[in-house]
């Protein structure tokens, strides 16, 4: 197994920082191809959201790049694999609350990340980000911690309603905020050839996610260019589309190793 | 008084007394009897001096596991298993009186939250024999998770003023009720696998608990997933139980409202409509509420950056600039250019994206570092600073304060100074001291520096104190020690760190640095 991924970031086209981050990286354990990416989005509405997401990404790769490889070294559960997540999780909600407090400042972020361990995937999920998973068609992993989504939930709004509705922006939890972060934890498998996508807000209110599935054909996803065109013609699509916030995209297909 | 001592791989929490205060029956008990709940037991004569030896390897103090927040379930198992203790004592004849019950002195197994008791048997010793009063000062000590719906709380503070001689056998009994009773749901999501569902999840847990045990591996073929049953409109519909519109339509049918017995349908009807409209004018207010409360955050915002940006444009001589690259600190990694040595917030700079791929694996985890390609993208809005209208589509924070003296902080302004870190040697992992207490070892949900692949570290090996900005480590009585300058540590020790210092955990090298 071997992955293909591309990651793209844009501020957008009307705002002066971009307050997104993302990560991604693979690694080799016993003969299998791990995969892990983060995607961040910084809250606007509050000061220092680009330190937030990029120190949050900064976090969790260095989970990846040192943790992870002791832990899949000696074989780790998935009980495991979630308590340990689940502490940096708080432990980089506490990091940031304090940051902020010692200078008067508040500042915090969304985060999704998405760890592949072929055949399964594990998504630690807190905030609005999106994760799918695509195979002949596409599949949306995650629910938005937003209060849009709970107002839907509720039967309160319809969809339709819900893509327009003013307090879209408004998430129930992130990092930096509250005492403490209950993420939510998704988890199931995937097939070689499956394509995982992840995307911050600002990259689906635009656009359809029919458009988002119909963008990533075979060719697209063929290499990492080719991925990586495909999501700037995306993103130039949703800022001439009128998108103002930031917009960030990752895409990683497992491919079955040569 | 209690001394700590080291032999071998073992820790000890040792007293010394004069041979006639010891409590012979006591004594006898605990030397001759493995005891659940207490700690382990031994004694040596010496003169006329009895050593009374606990075994606290690889155990912390409770006041010391106090300084994490605790959850529901950690807290009601802490008390569950000092109320089996005390149990355990009593079963075996021992005084209670003689039970050191006190955050102090009753220690805790990190990893299974199982806490063990000191009996001391000394005549004199008289303990506080309210066990009601030892579990509410417990109680007082305790840093509770806020996310928590912490009415157990009252329960257990109800029960304990309803017994005021606290039989423990109960005690635990109904703790274990509670705990049942109070359980939280599932905090995290599963999709469960449905026909017609459109993503899998695994129905059972790995073999024997290894994720990447490549002997192990399923080898029996790919599940097939279940292709979607629904159509394409409407994504969100198939998420979860068969989508909202639907879950809308079940919670309708089933009725957000008790029904009324005798009432007729008609009536039963009629309530439900006069309470779905009442129910929609207080979504209104509550939505007009929301959408005021936002308008008003957006124009402190967009205040607050109009005064930012007149005083930089002040500072510079210039009206309107083009917009910067925003670095908040000139340590910080910088795209580009990789990171900086020196002072290091641990932040890595805005917008950036980063990605790499190691070479494959050459041998155990660690040897050697792995080569490290980060590329790092940066993009920035151009065109008008601010002042050109209120920002669109800002993500807010439902729940968060508006503190009024909240300032944004220019890049010009924030100034980089150092925090110390660790390092470990080996594979150059750092952590950085930025709380007052960095916890290391091998229990992940537990440590902040996780060492995994090294099962000589203890499960809470040592910690890292930060004191008025003075730093220590201290040991957590742990089985392979942790040294200083090659000095050894004794259990609960703390030594004083400077730049530079060399630290061994176990047969792990680190290196602290101030800056």
């Amino acid at each position: 197994m071997k992955y293909i991924y591309g990651c793209t970031t844009d501020a957008g086209s009307k705002k002066r920082v971009n307050q997104d981050a993302v990560g991604v990286r693979s690694y080799a354990v016993k003969n299998m191809e791990a995969f892990f990416a983060v995607i961040c989005d910084g809250v606007g509405g509050l000061e220092c959201g680009e330190l937030a997401s990029a120190d949050t990404v900064e976090q969790f790769m260095n989970w990846f790049i040192y943790e992870f490889p002791q832990m899949a070294e000696n074989g780790i559960s998935e009980t495991k694999l979630r308590e340990r997540m689940e502490y940096i999780i708080n432990n980089q909600n506490e990091r940031l609350k304090n940051y902020g407090e010692a200078r008067s400042i508040r500042l915090a972020t969304t985060a999704s990340m998405l760890l592949c361990i072929y055949p399964y995937y594990y998504i630690w999920h807190v905030g609005d980000c999106r994760v799918y998973r695509m195979d002949k068609r596409m599949y949306r992993l995650t629910e938005d911690q937003s209060l849009v989504q709970k107002e839907l939930n509720l039967g309160r709004i319809t969809e339709e309603q819900a893509r327009y509705d003013k307090r879209r922006n408004i998430i129930l939890q992130s990092l930096g905020v509250g005492e403490a972060v209950t993420p939510a934890f998704y988890t199931g498998k995937f097939r070689r050839g499956d394509l995982f996508l992840l995307c911050t807000d600002g990259m689906i209110h635009q656009i359809e996610e029919k458009e988002l599935e119909e963008s990533f054909g075979f060719r697209e996803t063929e290499s990492r260019e080719r991925m990586e065109d495909c999501q700037r013609r995306l993103i130039q699509k949703v800022k001439e589309r009128g998108e103002q916030d930031n917009i960030s995209i990752i895409t990683v297909k497992a491919e079955e190793s040569v | 008084m209690f001394r700590n001592e080291t032999v071998g791989n073992s820790t000890f929490l040792v007293y010394d007394t004069e041979e006639e205060r010891v409590d012979e029956l006591g004594l006898g008990m605990l030397t001759n009897n493995a005891i659940d709940g207490l700690l382990k037991f031994s004694c040596v004569r010496k003169d006329e001096t009895m050593i009374l030896n606990y075994d606290v390897t690889t155990m912390i103090p409770l006041r010391q596991y106090f300084e994490n927040y605790l959850h529901m379930e950690q807290v009601i198992h802490i008390f569950r298993s000092i109320a089996d203790g005390i149990v355990s004592a009593e079963e075996y004849m021992l005084d209670t009186g003689k039970l050191m019950l006190d955050g102090e002195h009753i220690y805790i197994e990190v990893n299974s939250g199982n806490c063990r008791l000191l009996y001391l048997p000394v005549t004199e010793m008289e303990r506080e024999r309210n066990l009601v009063e030892v579990f509410k000062r417990l109680l007082l000590e305790i840093r509770y998770d806020a996310q928590d719906d912490n009415a157990y709380m009252t329960e257990i503070i109800n029960y304990l003023n309803g017994n005021q001689k606290l039989d423990c056998r109960k005690f635990g009994q109904w703790l274990t009720e509670l705990l049942v009773k109070k359980e939280r749901p599932e905090t995290s999501v599963r999709r469960e696998m449905r026909p017609g569902a459109d993503y899998a999840v695994r129905q059972q847990e790995p073999a024997a608990g290894k994720l990447f045990d490549a002997d192990r591996a399923d080898k029996s073929g790919e599940t097939e997933i279940s292709p979607p049953g629904i159509s394409q409109a409407g994504m969100n519909e198939r998420i979860g139980n068969g989508g909202t519109g639907q879950k809308g339509q079940e919670e309708k049918k089933k009725g957000f409202f008790p029904g009324f017995g005798g009432r007729g349908r008609e009536e039963k009807k009629e309530e439900k409509k006069e309470e779905k409209k009442e129910e929609k004018k207080t979504d209104k207010k509550a939505d007009k509420k929301l959408e005021r409360k936002q308008e008003k955050e957006e124009k402190k915002l967009e205040k607050l950056r109009e005064k930012q940006e007149k005083k930089e444009a002040k500072k510079n001589g210039r009206k309107k600039e083009a917009p910067k690259p925003v670095s908040v600190n000139p340590y910080f990694a910088i795209p580009g250019q990789g990171k900086q040595e020196g002072p290091n917030m641990g932040m890595a700079v805005p917008g950036a994206a980063r990605s790499g791929s190691d070479a494959a694996q050459q041998g155990p985890a660690g040897a050697g570092r792995r080569e490290q390609r980060y590329e790092a993208e940066q993009r920035y809005a151009s065109g008008e600073t601010g002042g050109a209208g209120l920002d669109f589509g800002n993500t807010v924070v439902m729940g968060g304060q508006e503190d009024s003296s909240t300032v944004i902080l220019s890049s010009q302004m924030q100034i980089a100074y150092g925090i110390p870190y660790l390092k470990r040697m080996k594979n150059g992992q750092k952590v950085y001291i930025d709380k007052p207490l960095i916890k290391i070892g091998r229990e992940g949900k537990y440590v902040d520096f996780y060492i995994g692949d090294n099962p000589s570290v203890s499960r809470s090996h040592a910690d890292i104190i930060r004191e008025n900005d003075v730093y220590y480590i201290r040991d957590n009585n742990s089985s392979n020690h942790t040294y200083v300058e090659s000095e050894m540590l004794t259990g609960g020790q703390k030594v004083k760190l400077g730049h530079g210092t060399k630290i061994r955990i176990a047969d792990e090298e680190f290196v602290f640095y101030m800056y």
